[in-house]
């Protein structure tokens, strides 16, 4: 790989990573939110691809499949919160979720 | 070629039970009472057992991810794994009482602390980075739903939604940091990272502390230092009492063993650039922490800024050299466990019909009614304070000791101070259970069994490690051995 | 299995653990009080609380003596115990009666603490008074107490003062000496306030308090002038590093003068020595076993005792001598003639023992230490007595103190005259009886170092002791009864509990004089040239000036008894001067009101009351409240705010990791 592809990559995974970061922090749906966060994921998961490739080494490559087995179930975790939580408070509104403060 | 599975045999029986578990209790009528118990605290046994016998290395010679490498067994990962397990043996008595207090004991909790459990003993012996990322993600989502496995009330369910949420966003931070330091070094393994760390970077120095500018914030998440902490006191608080017990102790225990793991192996070439910013936490973390504390009302938001406060205390232990800052931070860490998990577990224990006993009102004038549960909750109130003869003083002796060996006197200067400002909160609940009156007539439970047990042990233990400190030196000093 | 049983029984009645088990079982006693007082006070008749304490003090008496009786040849591991302690080498001869009892609670690389206890004669001795005299007064108390709603309260007080004082009596270093010392005095202040709603008591405390951190400013900075210039604060290498010095380098040992004065005002502030006398009086607004215990014969002594212990320190400063004879010695009178006046029984009894104390100090200053610690240990019993006898006199007179009101009590309570009148002679010092020696032994130090001012007050000292002391007894006791009819009818004997202990008191006062004590201590204080007993006549005249003190008293209190105001009437200055008690509360009352309050003000105006003081100490109480809310208010709860917080941090923490450098 490229020393020019590998920046390239590095800097749309930088970008993704930022944008997702900031989404969380903006969006108030919390699917969205979660959607952010798996765009995160999926930023060091670019940027892990390039590091192997450019390596020459599987080690990023066997990472990436680690990290969205991950996701996923982090995913479903996430969702069955969600879901729970859909039902007590009829809301996905994350700042509806202020009981526990101060 | 042959994979030595040796080092991962206590994380996977630990698994396995958690699955075990699930099934007896599939077979369990849903009226019936859940006996999952006794089978976990068995594999938890098991585990103990093996990780003992297991040969012990120092070090990790040569090891790869492919080859059996992810994870070790040497004297750090022993003991710390061990404290783990110790820890979860304590808890699940706890969390079985009450469970049954709040009516909802199906069994699944156990088998949810099982598999966190498992995430934490791969946490403590990875040495390298894969491995160390998904036993991260074992242990968070288990703790992710536990936190929220008190279905019947939505602040339950909102503590587990911000702990998610803000539990996922730091991950992926950790994540973005592992990546970053895969590329400067082009490995995964932690001795890879050191010895590529070592030698002269030039433009990739930048990339390398990038890096561990992301870990930290994974870490610091996961022990709650300011300013990754403000999920701690909403997930303590929303979370069933005993998960709160289980996871303030237990969690900090696992991610304080591989933060101390990565930062004084993998990441030490760059210590005089991160030093400083963890001892700025540090102190961070001890001020907000306990000014914090001050002005919580109930109980178990103000224990959970306590336990943030904690870690700064030990985060002022890490900025020493290794071998001691190691066997600093695991003296804290076990004086810490025992009583950080007796305080929430006296909470936990008196839950009555789904109630629990949360503000200072509740407890007054307790010591009348239950005089063994109060002296209890003394000893482990004064402990966290850090009076001598109890192991919380021994604990802050040792880091703010390790401290001042390494020229950080201001963080012991501040520690010393912050616990002064701690004996306000703390000791505001023992003038309550002892000199005032009752408040009402007596709502919470008749503490009794195996939970009762476990309150006993860990205020013994508070004493004994208070009163005779050597033994437990001569563990972390052969705990920290790993670090020469 | 019986062998092991011996075995373990061996072990633990070795001299290596029996300090420990002595020390430690008070404390026991005060935890279970204090944990699990509430559930013993269920049955509220009951005398559980009392029974237990008395039993932790009872054992760690019998222990005391035992240890005692182990003391002999228990000091030949001494140097090697040192060494595993990793204190510092000794340069003095090791005696064949001292003994390290230590454990090295904390000792891994680079990181050492050893705690021991130090038990030679001085503290043997020291462990046998405390403890014999609070068990006695643990046991009175049983019936002082014991219609008082708080006596749990009460004995879990009390037994956590022995545990301190025992602390202090075996501290092998200076910085736990000071912890002992600190304990007693949180227990007196906390059993001074023990009756907390009258507001004497609360005063008195707060008095007792405030008066006392003088003392122990002296005594921390002493504390760290000694550290400073001996490099530790272990008690043996302190004076060893003493006497180690050759005599001409003394003159360069300006800072041993002022090391001696610093911890010399710490004593007197616990001793209530001159000028720091004025809060033992008041502390007698405690309950009277109290005033037996901590204000008559053990905490008041802790400052005798650490001038006793360091003597050598203090015999190499010729001035630090004077200074601690000369305020002796005017304590010792100034103390006995505010007595003659006061009219509150346990005031005289309090003055008494600030004048006694004040002879101990003579003592000391003199070189006579082992004097000093022989008349501490007849004092403990004989005032220990005539506080309790008088105690006995309140509690059957329903709490009346005011002599004026009594008269007559012989016939009525025969048990509390006889013991009284045993420790009053004691006090004054007829022959044979246990303040006899004691005081005899400390006219002779006084008399070999020929000064003949401190000899001649010291003598009068001795006399107005014989004239207060059998004024008590004739007002309090003979002559017409002067009670009211109601209290009359109440006056009765004192129970059992009372009375025995009483009697056993009255046993040691007659008899505590035959033990050959300084002779046993010499070796401690590191030989003492002038303790001789060459003088012959001191004796006989001391004998003579107290049959004539104890005469003149009765003359003028029983058979002319108009002659007392007469006097008064006609020397108006000397009877205002007594009654206003040398005027030291006024002086300090005015001190503290003009100098330093309205004298703030018109200097400083408001600075320093509202600036200095509120806006310190309120200030930084209301600053850490505030931002306790701050913080509080800060933690919205938002899940976005808790993201917005990790990624502000990330941010923070990767600019602080990439700023160019």
């Amino acid at each position: 790989m490229s020393e020019t592809l590998l920046r390239h990559a590095l800097a749309l995974s930088l970008a993704l990573f930022a944008v997702g970061a900031v989404g969380v922090l903006l969006r108030r749906n919390v699917i969205t939110v979660l959607m952010c966060i798996e765009l995160m994921l999926n930023a060091a998961n670019l940027a892990l691809v390039a590091f192997s490739r450019s390596w020459a080494a599987v080690d990023g490559h066997v990472m990436a499949l680690f990290v969205l087995t991950v996701a996923a179930s982090e995913a479903a975790v996430g969702l069955a919160i969600v879901i729970a939580l859909q039902r007590a408070r009829d809301t996905l509104d994350v700042d509806a979720f202020d009981e526990l403060r101060g | 070629m042959t994979i030595d599975f040796r080092p991962a045999l206590p994380a996977l029986i630990v698994a396995l039970t958690g699955v075990v578990a699930l099934v007896i209790d599939a077979f369990t009528p849903r009226a019936g009472r859940s006996r999952t118990q006794s089978v976990c605290l068995t594999g938890l046994a098991a585990a103990l057992l093996v990780t003992f016998s297991l040969p012990v290395r120092i070090g990790c010679p040569a090891c790869s991810p492919l080859t059996g490498g992810s994870v070790v067994s040497d004297t750090w990962s022993v003991a710390l794994q061990a404290l783990v397990l110790v820890v979860g043996m304590l808890a699940l008595p706890l969390s079985t009482a009450y469970f049954r207090a709040i009516d909802q004991d199906r069994g699944e909790q156990n088998a949810l602390i099982m598999f966190a459990i498992a995430g934490m003993l791969g946490l403590v012996s990875s040495v390298e980075l894969i491995s160390l990322f998904i036993s991260l993600e074992i242990m968070s989502v288990a703790l992710y739903a536990l936190t929220g496995s008190r279905r019947a009330r939505s602040d339950s369910q909102e503590a587990a939604l911000k702990y998610f949420v803000t539990g996922a966003f730091s991950s992926a931070f950790f994540l973005y940091g592992v990546a970053w330091l895969y590329g400067v070094s082009g490995g995964t393994t932690f001795d890879r990272i050191a010895s590529t760390l070592a030698s002269p970077l030039g433009g990739n120095v930048g990339c390398a502390l990038l890096a561990s500018g992301f870990l930290l914030v994974g870490f610091g998440f996961k022990i709650a230092a300011v300013p990754f902490h403000s999920w701690a006191p909403d997930a303590y608080q929303g979370a069933p009492t005993s998960v709160t017990a289980f996871m303030s102790t237990a969690v900090k225990v696992a991610a304080f063993g591989a933060l101390t793991r990565v930062f004084h192996g993998a990441l030490f070439p760059l210590a005089d650039r991160w030093i400083p910013l963890l001892a700025a936490l540090a102190v961070l973390t001890m001020i907000v922490g306990n000014v914090s504390a001050l002005a919580q009302r109930d109980l178990k938001r103000m224990l959970a800024y306590s336990s943030v406060a904690h870690a700064g205390y030990v985060m002022t232990a890490l900025v020493s050299q290794p071998p001691q800052a190691a066997a600093a931070v695991f003296i804290y860490l076990v004086a810490y466990s025992v009583t950080n998990l007796g305080a929430f577990g006296v909470l936990a224990v008196l839950a009555k019909d789904g109630k629990e006993p949360l503000t200072l009102a509740d407890i007054s004038g307790m010591a009348r009614r239950r005089p063994f549960l109060s002296a209890a909750m003394a000893v482990f109130l004064v402990s966290l304070t850090g009076v001598p003869l109890t192991a919380g003083f021994i604990g802050k002796l040792r880091v703010f000791a390790a401290a001042i060996s390494a020229d950080h006197a201001v963080l012991a200067l501040v520690g010393l101070l912050m616990s002064a400002v701690s004996a306000y909160y703390y000791l505001r609940v023992v003038v309550a259970m002892y000199m005032e009156p009752p408040q009402d007539e007596d709502r919470w439970a008749n503490v009794t069994g195996a939970a009762g047990l476990v309150i006993a042990l860990c205020a013994l233990a508070v004493l004994m490690l208070g009163v005779f400190p050597e033994r437990l030196f001569a563990w972390a000093q052969t705990a920290a051995q790993t670090f020469r | 299995m019986a062998r092991l049983l011996f075995e373990g029984l061996t072990r633990v009645f070795s001299i290596e653990v029996l300090p420990w088990l002595a020390l430690m079982l008070p404390f026991g006693g005060f935890l279970v009080l204090s944990l699990f007082g509430d559930w013993i006070r269920k049955d509220r008749e009951e005398r559980g609380a009392g029974v237990l304490s008395c039993c932790t003090v009872l054992l760690s008496f019998l222990i005391a003596v035992a240890t005692a009786f182990m003391l002999g040849d228990a000091g030949r591991d001494l140097e090697q115990q040192r060494q595993s302690l990793n204190l510092p080498q000794r340069q003095g001869p090791y005696l064949p009666f001292q003994a390290y009892l230590a454990v090295d609670w904390i000792d891994v690389s680079g990181l050492s603490i050893p705690v021991a206890l130090l038990l030679d004669r001085l503290a043997s001795v020291m462990m046998l008074v405390v403890t014999g005299v609070s068990f006695l007064i643990h046991v009175y108390s049983l019936g002082y107490m014991a219609r008082d709603e708080d006596r749990v309260r009460y004995f879990s007080y009390l037994n956590l003062f022995v545990f301190f004082m025992l602390l202090l009596v075996m501290a092998t270093n200076l910085l736990m000496v000071f912890v002992g010392w600190e304990g007693v005095g949180l227990c007196s202040y906390l059993l001074i306030g023990f009756w907390f709603k009258r507001p004497d008591a609360a005063a008195a405390a707060k008095k007792a308090f405030i008066v006392n951190r003088v003392g122990d400013a002296g005594l921390i900075l002493g504390l760290i002038m000694a550290y400073h210039a001996f490099g530790t604060l272990d008690l043996l290498s302190i004076t060893d590093h003493i006497g180690g010095l050759a005599p001409e380098r003394l003159g360069e040992l300006g800072i041993v003068t002022v090391i001696a004065l610093l911890l010399f005002l710490g004593a007197c502030g616990k001793s209530a020595q001159l000028p720091l006398h004025v809060w033992l009086p008041d502390a007698m607004e405690g309950p009277t076993p109290v005033s037996a215990l901590i204000h008559a014969s053990t905490m008041v002594t802790a400052g005798v005792y650490l001038v006793a212990r360091l003597a050598p320190l203090y015999r190499q400063s010729e001035t630090a001598m004077l200074v601690v004879a000369v305020i002796g010695v005017l304590t010792a009178f100034v103390a006995a003639t505010i007595a003659l006046v006061q009219t509150d029984i346990k005031k005289v009894l309090a003055y008494s023992t600030v004048s006694q104390l004040g002879f101990m100090f003579l003592a000391c200053g003199v070189g006579a230490f082992g004097a000093a610690v022989f008349h501490l240990v007849t004092h403990a019993f004989f005032k220990a007595l005539l506080f309790l006898s008088a105690g006995s006199v309140i509690h059957a007179l329903g709490g009346e103190q005011d002599m004026r009101r009594m008269g007559g009590l012989a016939r009525r309570l025969p048990w509390t005259f006889w013991t009284f009148v045993i420790g009053a002679a004691s006090l004054a010092g007829l022959p044979f009886l246990a303040g006899f020696f004691s005081k005899d032994m400390i006219l002779e130090g006084t008399f070999a170092t020929g000064r003949t001012a401190i000899f001649v007050t010291a003598l009068l000292a001795a006399l107005l002791t014989a004239v207060y002391i059998t004024r008590l007894v004739c007002l309090a006791f003979l002559g017409a009864s002067r009670l009211d009819a109601e209290k009359t009818a109440h006056a009765h004997e004192s129970p059992w509990v009372m009375t025995i202990p009483l009697v056993l008191l009255a046993v040691g006062s007659a008899t505590a004089g035959f033990v050959p004590l300084p002779d046993m201590l010499r070796p401690v204080m590191h030989g003492a040239a002038s303790e001789s007993r060459a003088v012959r006549w001191i004796p006989y005249a001391a004998t003579t000036l107290s049959l004539f003190g104890i005469m003149l008293a009765a003359y003028l209190y029983l058979l002319y008894k108009e002659t007392p105001a007469r006097l008064a009437s006609a020397l108006p200055w000397i009877r205002r001067a007594l009654e206003a008690k040398w005027g030291f509360d006024d002086l300090y009352n005015a001190f503290v009101r003009r100098v330093l309050v309205s004298g703030g003000r018109r200097i400083l105006w408001r600075a320093v009351d509202s600036f200095l003081i509120d806006g310190t100490v309120n200030a930084t109480a209301r600053a850490v409240g505030s931002a306790a809310e701050t913080l509080r208010s800060a933690q919205t709860g938002l899940v976005r705010g808790h993201a917005l917080l990790v990624l502000g941090g990330a941010v923070a923490l990767v600019v602080y990791l990439l700023w160019p450098r």
